[in-house]
């Protein structure tokens, strides 16, 4: 059974037709919002309200447009909204994530092919990420993990596209600076 | 760049977190069955410490002699000190402050006029706990512990103050003084302050003293023009019915004089009553009465302006307001609309009062007197005594619309009294006598009785032509990599005339930006920051009201003074991104599912849908004429940017390029320009696409930009290469000057005026 068909039945106030989506899409939503929140129980809860949210919703949903770029928009939307607004745990950087941008990082990790050094690499993505305010933190997870193009992500974010190539020029920026500052704290 | 490798990475990256054999369907399912939504998490409490108190600006006249306004010619407008008149004008050399026990005090700014000096001083670093007392009686400017700020001239005289207004918070204040005009030959005083704003005695440093030098005032100096309006082009009519007691009344309009500033007119009129039977005549109620219309009829914003000028004059029968417009566009004449005034009508009347032979503190009667004037009844509820034992209170009320009257003894001599409303309909004023309540039957005479009078005036001025801030044009850029390079090694100083604080989002713990985030009020220069809240919002245009929306509550405006929050009903599951409207009276914003664009007034009221069948509509600015651009998707590839009319709800396409900004004046774009590279540009642009411009010469970043409000600078993110971190920087639009904020590192959310 395709989307359609599941988003069919959820308009026929048939809940099986959310079952379907939800065995679909809830890991690829939950990593979304992972990346976003840097904390599995708020990533769970995210997904999981917006799985209701659309549920309560279905009706309005327009069946020509793809559910699952709708859905992850909607996921890093709330996801976003949620890390603004509570309170996390400090993370501490890794040196060696300090030492490269993100991009940096990504293109390490694509490159190498021993496993130790790619746990490694992998450890410090998550952690260079979890180091950027969220608002970056979304950008950058639309741009590299949802391959959004920037227009799409100016979309999803309501923010004009100058301003999503500033959040991610800003990203890397970040990322920059956050090493100078632990450089200067050692 | 491999895009697709990055993704299977940060899936990977996520997949240590996230198994790939998650299941949440059951507890999503629980929860849709228990026909609830459970909230994400609990609501986070805002950050309720002491706030911004901006407490009204009190205006005080007794010190300064002021000549009558009909005949003074005006120099112009200066933005925080009125209009001047012609003559020399000088200023403050420099800022001066004086640290004391981490305390500072700095004298931002000095203006001497022909007719007047205004000095504008601020503190910082006061301790929270110094303002901490139960005995309010004890702290500085109460009789005993007085509050004296004086100028002491170089010939040792002193010249002592009239206050103008303060402005405080918890670490601080900015308080506006009046004085004579310091006499031309002298250019050195000394600013002395006998103790600091609401502090107790003995805690903090008292006794400062801080020198000042005075020049001529920079030619470049902020002046708006003044356009006197001759009384023959400025008819004023008046439709009224008249009635029993407003018969023969003559009350005029008229339109005095226009300031023509960046973004509007500061718009003076008066209220003549000279020829009036009227005790006392007032606006009343200026948002709900006062109507501005531009040539096709259709209705303006505009912003209540109180000054030295406006107010009631008793003495030659008048009352002066002014209002600041919204940006005028549309050729034609402007409309003034009253509808109603406050009217003081002259009455005569009185009644016996008995108390008896010993009334006792607190005492109270039900004397049941009514009075008709007119069409109007008053009846007097109560008589007591007051606690002290030596005067009367009355209540009354009305059932016909009078607002407020009192009631005197004039066979006595009164020493003090005061008047009120409890509620609507239900006054009451109360005095005291000299030498304690007298013996026997007293009289209780009314001279008036306030109303509301409806009352059509309307007057009508053409401006003499399309109200527009000329930019220069610049063949070059201002931010060159020279200029960069020169301004970062030696900053120029922050011209203290510019307004200085910004609304700012960034995290509490600026080591931690994984942490908390919130709101700030934050200085310029980074050297002051004042948490506001944990939301991320927007703050009116004045900095007086913060609003902030949820996902499941209503969008809430935070008054910054009081603390109080409004819930504004009906704008649930809103977008962060709230606009406020050029005059802070009401939000746009659009709702989460909905995508279209709303309205709704900052006191609930006007909520209505802007835009129909939009998609991720997003509010970019106000335009000279009042409408509304913003930005939307089309086809999800294709962004548009519309001009909105909200009057007549249409929008029509204005631009296919990612306008980021508008001008205050709303003549102005601020356009982020697609680059091939990896150092995106601003340009500048007039909104007919003329005079354009780029900030810079292409060797750094420019984004973010936003327009100071005067219109004059614009801040904006610069950094060499996308790897160096931002620094938010000013460019003078006139000057090119430039002015690195190296210690500014939150997120630049808006500016404060």
């Amino acid at each position: 059974m395709d989307d359609v068909q599941a988003i069919r039945r959820l308009k026929n106030s048939d809940i099986g037709g959310l079952e379907i989506l939800i065995a679909c899409y809830q890991v690829k939503a939950t990593r979304v919002a992972y990346l976003v929140t840097h904390e599995l129980p708020l990533a769970e809860e995210v997904v999981q309200d917006a799985f209701i949210r659309f549920y309560e919703r279905a009706h309005h949903f327009d069946e020509r447009r793809a559910f699952e770029p709708y859905f992850l928009r909607m996921v890093v939307y709330a996801a976003l909204n949620a890390v603004e607004r509570e309170s996390r745990s400090a993370i501490s950087l890794d040196e060696d994530a300090t030492m490269r941008g993100l991009e940096g990082l990504l293109s390490r990790a694509n490159s190498v092919e021993e496993q130790v050094e790619r746990e490694q690499l992998k450890h410090a993505i998550d952690q260079a990420i979890g180091a950027l305010p969220p608002r970056q933190r979304a950008v950058a997870v639309q741009r590299y993990y949802l391959e959004m193009s920037e227009t799409e992500m100016s979309e999803a974010l309501d923010i004009t596209p100058g301003t999503v190539k500033w959040l991610l020029h800003a990203a890397r920026a970040r990322l920059r600076t956050l090493l100078g500052w632990q450089r200067s704290e050692e | 760049m491999n895009k697709t490798s990055y993704s299977q990475i940060l899936d990977a990256v996520a997949a240590d977190h996230v198994p790939n054999d998650l299941d949440l369907a059951p507890i999503i399912i629980a929860r849709i069955q228990k026909g609830k939504s459970l909230r994400m998490q609990p609501q986070r409490k805002l950050v309720s410490t002491i706030l911004l108190i901006v407490i009204a600006f009190v205006l005080l006249f007794y010190a300064v002699p002021e000549v009558a306004a009909a005949i003074q010619r005006w120099l112009g407008y200066v933005p925080g000190v009125g209009l001047v008149q012609e003559g020399q004008i000088r200023a403050l050399a420099e800022p001066v402050s004086v640290t004391r026990e981490g305390i500072t005090v700095t004298v931002d700014q000095v203006l001497i006029t022909p007719e007047r000096t205004v000095l504008i001083y601020s503190v910082e670093g006061i301790p929270a706990n110094t303002q901490d007392t139960p005995a309010e009686e004890t702290l500085c400017a109460m009789p005993s512990y007085p509050y004296v700020v004086s100028l002491r001239l170089s010939d040792r005289s002193p010249l002592l103050a009239s206050p103008m207004g303060v402005e405080a918070w918890p670490t601080g204040y900015r308080h506006r003084f009046k004085y004579l005009p310091i006499p031309a030959e002298i250019n050195e005083a000394t600013l002395v302050i006998s103790c600091l704003f609401h502090t107790q005695p003995g805690i903090v440093p008292e006794g400062w003293e801080l020198p000042l030098r005075f020049v001529p005032a920079p030619v470049d100096m902020t002046a708006f023009p003044v356009i006197e309006i001759p009384t023959s082009t400025a008819p004023a009519v008046m439709v009224t019915p008249a009635t029993s007691l407003t018969e023969g009344a003559a009350l005029t309009l008229s339109l005095d004089r226009a300031v023509q500033m960046n973004d509007g007119y500061l718009l003076y009129a008066t209220l003549h009553w000279e020829n009036t039977p009227f005790n006392y005549v007032d606006v009343i109620d200026l948002a709900e009465n006062l109507h501005l219309l531009d040539a096709s009829g259709q209705e303006m914003l505009y912003e209540v302006h109180e000054d030295e000028q406006t107010g009631v004059k008793e003495d030659q029968r008048q009352t002066a307001f002014a209002i600041k417009t919204a940006p005028v566009q549309s050729p034609g004449a402007l409309t003034l609309k009253l509808d109603a005034v406050l009217v003081d009508l002259p009455v005569d009347a009185s009644f016996v009062f008995d108390p008896g032979p010993s009334p006792q503190p607190g005492q109270e009667w039900q004397p049941n007197v009514e009075f008709t004037f007119g069409e109007h009844r008053l009846f007097v509820r109560s008589i007591t005594v007051e606690g002290t034992g030596d005067g009367y209170s009355i209540e009354m009320t009305s059932d016909t619309g009078i607002l407020s009257t009192g009631f005197v003894d004039r066979d006595h001599r009164i020493v003090s009294g005061y008047d009120g409303i409890s509620a609507k309909g239900v006054f009451y004023n109360g005095f005291y006598y000299a030498d304690g309540l007298p013996k026997g039957p007293v009289t209780l005479w009314v001279g008036g009785i306030r109303v509301k009078q409806a009352q059509t005036l309307q007057v009508q001025w053409t401006p003499p032509a399309i109200s527009t801030t000329v930019l220069p044009t610049r063949p070059s850029a201002c931010l060159t990599s020279a200029a960069w390079k020169a301004s970062l090694s030696q900053p120029p100083a922050i011209p203290a005339g510019l307004p200085q604080k910004l609304l700012t989002w960034g995290p509490v713990d600026p080591n931690n930006l994984n942490g908390p985030w919130e709101a700030a009020i934050t200085s310029l220069d980074g050297s002051q920051r004042l948490p506001i809240g944990a939301m991320k919002g927007a703050i009116s245009p004045d900095g007086s009201k913060f609003a902030y929306a949820m996902d499941e509550t209503d969008i809430q405006i935070k008054d910054l003074a009081s603390g109080g929050v409004t819930s504004l009903p009906g704008t649930t599951r809103s977008y962060p991104f709230l606009f406020w409207t050029p005059d802070g009276r009401s939000i746009v914003f659009s709702q989460i599912g909905s995508f279209d664009l709303f309205f709704v007034n900052g006191d609930g009221s006007g909520l209505r849908q802007l835009t129909f069948g939009g998609y991720h509509e997003l509010p970019i600015g106000w335009l000279a004429d009042g409408s509304l651009l913003y930005g939307e998707w089309e086809n999800d590839d294709q962004y548009v940017v519309y001009r909105l009319d909200l009057q007549s709800g249409e929008s029509q396409e204005f631009s296919r390029e990612d306008i980021q900004t508008v001008s205050p004046d709303g003549w102005h774009l601020a356009i982020a320009e697609a680059t091939s590279g990896d150092r995106p540009q601003i340009v500048i642009s007039d909104l007919d696409g003329g005079n354009r411009w780029s900030l810079a010469d292409g060797n750094q970043s420019v984004l973010f930009p936003l327009w100071s409000p005067d219109g004059q600078w614009i801040l904006v993110a610069v950094s060499n290469t996308n790897m160096d971190p931002i620094t938010y920087t000013l460019i003078n639009l006139h000057t090119c000057e430039i002015i690195p904020l190296p210690n500014l590192h939150d997120d630049v959310v808006g500016w404060l005026r």
